[in-house]
């Protein structure tokens, strides 16, 4: 089974900056123009991740179509596949995105209990949005 | 020219709602994120099915089959 090398990296990178970003933001003192900042950086990794994840899965189903010696069928069903893995992902990359977005309101509105819940609601987002991400890297294999 | 008293305190309070109708006027005008989110996600969602659209193609050319009716 192949693995793409570039989802290898996206995984790496996405993984290691949202570590950075989510330690950064529970352990900001510096009130609430650190914790945006942090955001910031969260949402410098998401997005991007997300629109990686989007050009992977286009990139899977281009070889499905580039292989030889299969049928339509056997295609077709390739490409399902690859289809119900990747919405997975963008349901959790957009879950992330308003999960973001709730963090950020929360830290608007002083932070406290309900910044804690918003970050713990956006890492777990995360984390299941990051669980697909193999799965996505091991559906590209030949027949 | 004398102004009664009342004339002026009316002026003044039409003067007040109409500074706050033009504040609320600006607020309203202002991007709610909510709604940011939504469009960002429905444009990237676009972006994908029509990635997909052409790749079905792809997948229908590659096996020679005919686009259903109405597909081009």
């Amino acid at each position: 089974m192949k693995r793409d090398p570039m989802l290898g990296f996206l995984l790496f990178v996405a993984g290691a900056l949202f570590t950075i970003a989510i330690v950064t933001l529970i352990n900001a003192c510096g009130g609430a123009a650190a914790q945006h900042r942090a955001l910031n950086a969260l949402a410098e990794t998401a997005d991007p991740s997300y629109e990686l994840a989007a050009e992977a899965c286009d990139e899977a189903e281009g070889a499905i179509i580039a292989r030889a010696g299969t049928t339509y069928e056997q295609d077709r069903e390739a490409i399902a596949s690859i289809r119900s893995v990747c919405d997975r992902i963008f349901a959790g990359f957009e879950t992330v995105r308003l999960a973001h977005r709730a963090a950020r309101a929360a830290v608007d509105g002083g932070g406290g209990a309900l910044l804690g819940e918003a970050l713990s609601s956006l890492g777990d987002a995360w984390l299941a949005a990051q669980r697909l991400l193999p799965e996505l890297a091991g559906i590209r294999g030949e027949p | 020219m004398k102004i009664d008293e009342s004339v002026l305190r009316i002026a003044v309070e039409v003067g007040f709602d109409l500074i706050k109708w033009i504040a609320d006027l600006v607020a309203a005008g202002e991007e709610d994120p909510a709604r940011v989110i939504r469009s960002e996600i429905l444009d990237r969602r676009t972006r994908i099915a029509a990635d997909r659209e052409a790749r079905d193609r792809e997948l229908e050319e590659k096996h020679g089959r005919t686009p259903p009716d109405g597909e081009s």
